[in-house]
């Protein structure tokens, strides 16, 4: 097997359903040993969230538990018991990194919060994922995905129809991105406890995530300039560039997006050179077409609207103008590019067998993203970790299960 | 203890638009000293898209005044062999480089993976395509928009049983994209740090952003179902929306998940009878009537503000809070206190950016320089790095090989 870039790091997540699990998967994508503590009986709450094979519920067959937790040894622990909380203490004396994303005081309560664990192990790096973080007016706020895409500005400034409700954006993306955001400031934080020594509190706030990138590339500085900032305009209208936007074919929509002047006469061939294209009032930047933004898409309407998405992907792209069709989770996965570059990846898994998942983000030369095993069945690996890492017998870890507490 | 871990670190940024940016960035923020490789012949297009800090300066949009901080910009025409050449003395000295071309473009330039490594054998190269290095669609020309389109992000996105599909008025992946590539860079320099060796990163944002569609994808391979977008709804937890509250365009969102939660609600609006009534009575069962009971709710919070609901619901620990227009969350006294927003002098003048997205308690970063503008590091990175002369500098400059 090639080596793995981070090969020799100990990770402990403490966390359920999507951001501290995803963190935790790109650290273990890339080498890291993730032990996941779940809660006894129930565990993670993305297993009860499915999809389900023909829609059964169960707690070992949820396809997104098992897509979020591959690479990862799964333990069970309820450290709320005295016990727990010392094998939880034991795990954590011995771990580079904790990722944890539990309601704000949950942890405090548990005794298990950064200033006791830092105590025990001053090179622990603690990252910490929560909906407004662990500072500020909100930070004992309860929050979730949809949160913080209401609560960062980005819902009601950029998703959603002017008259109607704002709305989150995509799948938990929210979660997601912070639970990459999550990773990569663990990594800063490894890379200073390179120089110090010392570990550190990693707090990441979803609403900063979003609000910060989204909310601050362009609009915060024009706010403080001019007092302007805008407001949703739903699918199409006020552009800032014309033609851009979402076009209907015969079997679908495609975006498209030519913003330079290049990108537009190379629409303008790709439609064959329509008269009506080749007029010079069009043959200006995008944003100055603007003012003829509806006279345009009534124009091209007919183009798109005689061609499959897929034929005008081909025929934009020939001509170099950037443009995509409107793909679903089936377009993706069945997409001739997918399976060239294999993005599905398969491992077996304890009970379904081998299962199909999404992915490698990338593709590192020396150290390649790797699925090396499934997730974990609910407390799967206790014998390993407890009995071969802590050193407890098996009959205390009868004991253990007896009492609840694993 | 130094504030910036990553001061050691030297980044050549031949990226560009938003992704590559704010990958150096991210970096920079932190401490790393990046470069970031622009030409007049072809400006990058984050630098003109409208509004710019300055009426006289078109250059320097503000999306530039934004992810172009902490980033040394210097102006380089990479098509001249002189530009080339430099490019490669500056190679020499990365630990990093990034480049977001369509791939195939630095070879041209002569800067791709094997030439690079040939110049600098322990480098970390990264390259944040549209669609990876290889494969049938490897070329196809995109933005960030596209990227979200192809990925699966916006037909995730929208109101429950709209025809017309709906877009962001944002390109969402790029940031995620930035970051996403700072954590892979950040992982590809400790197993330097251990080995000694280099190596190549061919990151695909299109497949990226389908990593973060488990569900829908998992519910695909599983049983062939296609998902639909669901609004503000959620499969876990109900009721789950966003509702009018009292005044123009005011809303507050509410994420309810237990049944404890669910009778503190009930409570909130001084609707006891509603904890008993059936058509509520579970998840399930309130999913099932969710217009029904988002009537009930919208009956309430429409007689009030987000914040006064915002206050008595979390009080009894349920998640709710508004939905922040742009001013709300500029102004916020949350986002303030956390370093969200960040006063600069920028060299036209005072600015106010976004700050550093995470706090790490013993290393924050921290925003060091404001966006580079065109070619203002020239005289620094040319000279001072890269020890060309002063007579050197102004002959390149004069040949538009740093134009």
């Amino acid at each position: 097997m090639p080596d793995r870039a981070l090969e020799g790091l100990k990770v402990v997540e403490f966390g359920s359903f999507i951001s501290a699990p995803f963190c935790g998967k790109l650290l273990a994508d890339l080498g890291a040993e993730v032990i996941k503590i779940e809660p006894p009986k129930i565990g993670d709450e993305a297993r009860r969230f499915g999809p389900f094979p023909g829609d059964v519920p169960n707690l070992e067959k949820s396809g997104f538990f098992i897509y979020l937790n591959g690479n990862k040894y799964g333990v069970t622990l309820d450290p709320s018991t005295a016990t727990g909380f010392d094998i939880f203490t034991s795990l954590i004396a011995d771990a580079d990194v904790l990722v944890e994303n539990q309601q704000p005081g949950v942890l405090k309560g548990l005794g298990l919060d950064y200033d006791t664990l830092s105590k025990l192990n001053p090179r622990l790096v603690m990252t910490s994922v929560t909906t407004f973080g662990r500072t500020g007016p909100y930070r004992n706020y309860k929050g979730y995905d949809l949160t913080a895409w209401q609560g960062s500005g980005v819902a009601h400034r950029y998703v959603g129809e002017p008259d109607r409700e704002p709305l989150r954006g995509s799948w938990y993306h929210a979660d997601h991105w912070s639970a990459v955001s999550a990773a990569a400031a663990t990594m800063i934080a490894l890379a200073a406890r390179d120089l110090t020594g010392e570990g550190q509190l990693v707090d990441i706030s979803e609403t900063d995530i979003l609000t910060t990138h989204i909310m601050g590339y362009q609009i915060v500085t024009l706010y403080h300039l001019t007092g302007e900032h805008g407001a949703r305009t739903g699918a199409n209208a006020p552009r800032t560039g014309a033609p851009v936007g979402m076009y209907a074919c015969k079997d679908g929509y495609i975006f498209i997006m030519p913003l330079e002047l290049h990108h537009w006469h190379g629409l303008v061939r790709a439609m064959g050179s329509p008269d009506w294209a080749t007029d010079p009032i069009f043959d200006v930047p995008s944003h100055e077409r603007v003012e003829y933004a509806d006279e345009i898409d009534e124009l091209m309407a007919p183009w798109f609207a005689e061609r499959t998405k897929e034929e005008v992907f081909a025929a934009l792209q020939a001509e170099r103008v950037p443009c995509g069709p409107l793909y679903n989770a089936g377009d993706i996965v069945e997409h001739e590019h997918m399976i060239a570059r294999g993005f599905l990846a398969e491992a077996e898994h304890p009970v379904l067998g081998p299962v199909r998942v999404p992915g490698k983000p990338y593709v590192l030369s020396e150290t390649p993203w790797s699925l090396v095993r499934s997730a974990p069945t609910l407390g799967q690996h206790n014998q390993l970790i407890y009995g071969g890492r802590l050193g407890f017998s098996n009959v205390d870890l009868t004991d253990l299960r007896r009492t609840g507490i694993i | 203890m130094t504030k910036f871990p990553l001061e050691n670190l030297r980044v050549i940024n031949f990226g560009w638009v938003w992704a590559a940016p704010v990958l150096g960035h991210t970096l920079g923020d932190m401490g790393a000293q990046v470069i970031k490789i622009e030409t007049r012949k072809r400006p990058d297009v984050i630098r003109f898209l409208p509004p710019s800090i300055h009426e006289d300066y078109p250059l320097e949009s503000l999306y530039a005044a934004n992810t172009f901080r902490d980033l040394l910009g210097v102006t380089l025409d990479l098509t001249t062999d002189k530009g080339q050449e430099l490019a490669r003395d500056m190679v020499r000295s990365a630990d990093v480089v990034i480049e977001n071309f369509t791939p195939g473009t630095v070879k041209r330039y002569g800067l791709d993976y094997d030439a690079v490594k040939s110049l600098r054998p322990d480098v970390i190269m990264i390259s944040l395509s549209a669609a990876g290095q290889d494969g049938p669609s490897a070329k196809i020309a995109t933005y960030g928009n596209i990227i979200s389109c192809l990925g699966g992000l916006d037909v995730h996105q929208g109101y429950i049983g709209d025809s017309r599909p709906t877009t962001y008025g944002t390109s969402i992946p790029d940031p995620m994209m930035g970051i996403l590539g700072a954590f892979a860079v950040l992982s590809a320099l400790r197993y330097r740090a251990r080995t000694g060796k280099g190596q190549y990163i061919d990151l695909s944002q299109w497949e990226a952003c389908a990593t973060t569609l488990g569900g829908p994808i998992m519910d695909y391979v599983f049983n062939g179902r296609i998902q639909y977008p669901k609004g503000n709804r959620d499969d876990l937890m109900a009721p789950h929306g966003v509702y009018r509250c009292k005044g123009k365009d005011n809303w507050v969102t509410i994420a309810v998940k237990t049944e404890d939660e669910w009778r503190g609600l009930c409570d909130a609006m001084e609707r006891p009878d509603l904890a008993d009534d059936e058509r509520f009575g579970d998840t399930y069962s309130r999913q099932t009537n969710h217009d029904e009971m988002d009537g009930i709710i919208t009956r309430w919070t429409s007689t009030l503000t987000h914040r006064q609901v915002t206050r008595q619901l979390q009080r009894a620990g349920i998640a709710a809070f508004p939905a922040l227009s742009a001013k709300e969350a500029f102004d916020d006294p949350h986002f303030n206190a956390r370093g969200d927003w960040v006063e600069m002098d920028h060299p036209l003048g005072k600015e106010v950016i976004y700050g550093i997205p995470w706090k790490l308690s013993k290393t924050p970063g921290g925003i060091q320089r404001p966006a580079t503008m065109m070619g203002q590091y020239n005289r620094f990175v040319y000279g001072e790095i890269l020890g060309r002369t002063e007579a050197e500098i102004d002959a390149m400059e004069a040949d538009k090989v740093l134009y």
